[in-house]
């Protein structure tokens, strides 16, 4: 029986009773308060626990996140289902690698790691203890091998490839002839490419235990479990659309990794009730517009969205509507081609973002005419102090649709200024937002902007103001 | 000179080929595909200066590589390459 690698039924009891111990008391508020951050590079957000539980802050079965009762027998049956499959020899009971030993081990810090590897997808999840998880590797010498180098892993417990094209499989290729693997997960459908027979070739010559997984299935590394959400069964058709998606959790903050699933996928998922909710969305497919729908950023309603894709690449990913999607789902956006290697540490206090490189991927992409309405919401400005002096609080009063979710940036020569006050703001009954905040006293002064974005359904207004600081 | 070459995956209007043993990325324009063609499927490829000018069907290198495929997979999924 393979317990220490994927637990099941054990586990769904503990789950039926954290649940229904957890219904009653767990109100999960998503509201992140940013805290003012030493440089605008790294934002530290705290995260409110999704349970008042005096439990271990390590989740090992997420189970505040199954909202609904009535899932629970679907994914009963799922558990049942998988126990049947996995009581095959496929698994073996391996012994976990001793962590790397230049790491500190007791840091109780998760890190997990969007690898800029041009175009493709490549993350890396450092658990608490210090063991190693790779998800997707990039193309063939796309530079996974050196970046895992230079972090000091020396071997992987686990490669995920969640598909197997070559823009995720190629690097993994490359990995399993350069470090020591214990185990490499797999949807279980082939590729009749020489890379994926290449990948093939790679797991046999580094004996790591081959495992296929399914919706249901939970897979433990360390103190932590990935939750496979999809695929439910590989149907024909379609590589992307059978990628293996996960769910992530550690101390109250959660991580969502789609793969490259389609829309299809994603509302297949909404409507298996399946836990989206997560604070950290990797984008779908490098941010095609084959993917991330608007329901499916409204059930994900992530905090951060990152994507990973090339410099200049011949998809044009990341789509511009897409990216606009995003943003107006009030999620912050991050991208390899804009951001480079992009790290997220997490502990018991949050978690902070933490880009190569410091710019704004919203900004790149957004229409530059001023205003500029979208459909029939507007947004009127009633009231902005400006000019003012760096070191005052600043305020702004805008007339939009009673309801709407208002959200600012207040665009800076450094950036997106990080000040507590910003967060979006629900329009009251007249149909007035307002929000208060501080000019720092080091801010360089200058004719910088704001832009005030206003959503209502599907509606949306973005325009873009001046804002000066004396 | 032919060279045997995959269809690794579609992104938009284009095809993303793997060309010959060393798996060298080409994209091309879906058109130039032959009809019907899907991932996976193997072509033989005039490729001169990084361009692609003509690309067939190869049925018999499609079927094989699958054959072989299936039969490493199932290897691994019995967990047999452990043994060795």
């Amino acid at each position: 029986m393979s317990d220490k690698h994927l637990r099941k039924v054990g586990t769904f009891f503990i789950f039926i009773f954290l649940t229904v111990f957890l219904l009653g008391c767990n109100s999960s508020p998503k509201a992140h308060q940013e805290v003012i951050s030493p440089t605008p590079t790294i934002e530290k957000i705290s995260t409110p626990n999704p349970s008042p539980t005096p439990t271990s802050s390590i989740t090992a079965v997420p189970a505040s996140i199954y909202s609904e009762t009535e899932i629970v027998p679907t994914l009963y049956a799922e558990v049942e289902k998988t126990q049947q499959t996995l009581s095959t020899p496929t698994i073996e009971k391996i012994s976990t690698p001793n962590p790397s030993p230049t790491l500190p081990i007791s840091d109780k810090k998760l890190i997990v790691t969007f690898i800029d590897v041009g175009q493709g997808d490549a993350i890396l999840i450092r658990t608490p203890e210090g063991l190693f998880t790779l998800i997707d590797g990039g193309e063939q010498g796309s530079g996974v091998v050196d970046y895992l180098r230079s972090q000091g892993v020396q071997n992987l417990d686990l490669i995920i490839a969640t598909h197997p094209n070559s823009d995720h499989i190629g690097g993994l290729v490359d990995v399993l002839k350069n470090f020591p693997v214990s185990r490499v997960i797999t949807n279980g459908e082939i590729h009749t490419t020489l890379v994926y027979e290449n990948f093939l070739d790679a797991i046999t010559k580094s004996k790591a235990v081959l495992i296929v997984v399914t919706r249901g299935d939970s897979i433990q590394i360390g103190s932590l479990t990935l939750e496979v959400l999809h695929p439910e069964h590989v149907i024909e058709g379609g590589l992307n659309e059978n990628s293996i998606v996960l769910r992530l959790d550690y101390a109250g903050t959660s991580f969502l990794f789609p793969g490259d699933v389609s829309k299809d996928n994603e509302a297949e998922m909404i409507s298996a009730g399946l836990p989206l909710k997560a604070d950290i969305l990797k984008v779908g497919h490098h941010g095609s517009d084959a993917s991330t729908s608007a329901e499916f950023l409204s059930s994900v309603h992530p905090a951060v969205a990152i994507y990973s894709a090339g410099k200049g690449n011949s998809y044009g990913y990341p789509n511009s509507d897409t990216v606009n999607r995003i943003i107006n789902s009030g999620a912050q956006i991050y991208g390899t081609d804009v951001n480079g290697t992009i790290k997220v540490e997490v502990d018991e206090t949050g978690y902070s973002i933490q880009p190569e490189i410091k710019a704004i991927v919203a900004l790149a992409t957004l229409p530059t005419e001023t205003p500029r309405v979208l459909e029939d919401i507007t947004i009127d400005v009633i009231s902005l102090t400006s000019p003012i002096h760096a070191g005052s609080t600043a305020n702004l009063t805008i007339q939009t649709l009673p309801g709407a979710t208002c959200s600012i940036t207040v665009n800076l020569k450094s950036g997106a200024s990080q000040a507590a006050g910003l967060g979006p703001q629900i329009a009251d009954v007249s149909g007035k937002a307002s929000w208060s905040w501080k000019i720092g006293a080091a801010t360089t002064p200058g004719r910088w902007s704001i832009l005030i974005r206003s959503v209502l359904n599907d509606k949306t207004a973005t325009i873009s103001i001046p804002f000066e600081v004396k | 000179m032919k060279t045997k070459a995959m269809i690794d995956r579609f992104e938009g209007d284009l095809a993303v080929l793997l060309v010959g043993e060393q798996q060298d990325r080409l994209e091309v324009n879906k058109s130039m595909l032959p009809i019907g063609a899907k991932e996976g499927d193997w072509l033989q490829v005039e490729v001169k200066d990084d361009r692609v000018f003509s690309a067939t069907a190869d049925p018999k290198g499609t079927a094989d590589a699958k054959n072989r495929i299936l039969d490493k997979l199932g290897i691994l999924r019995e967990g047999k390459h452990k043994n060795d």
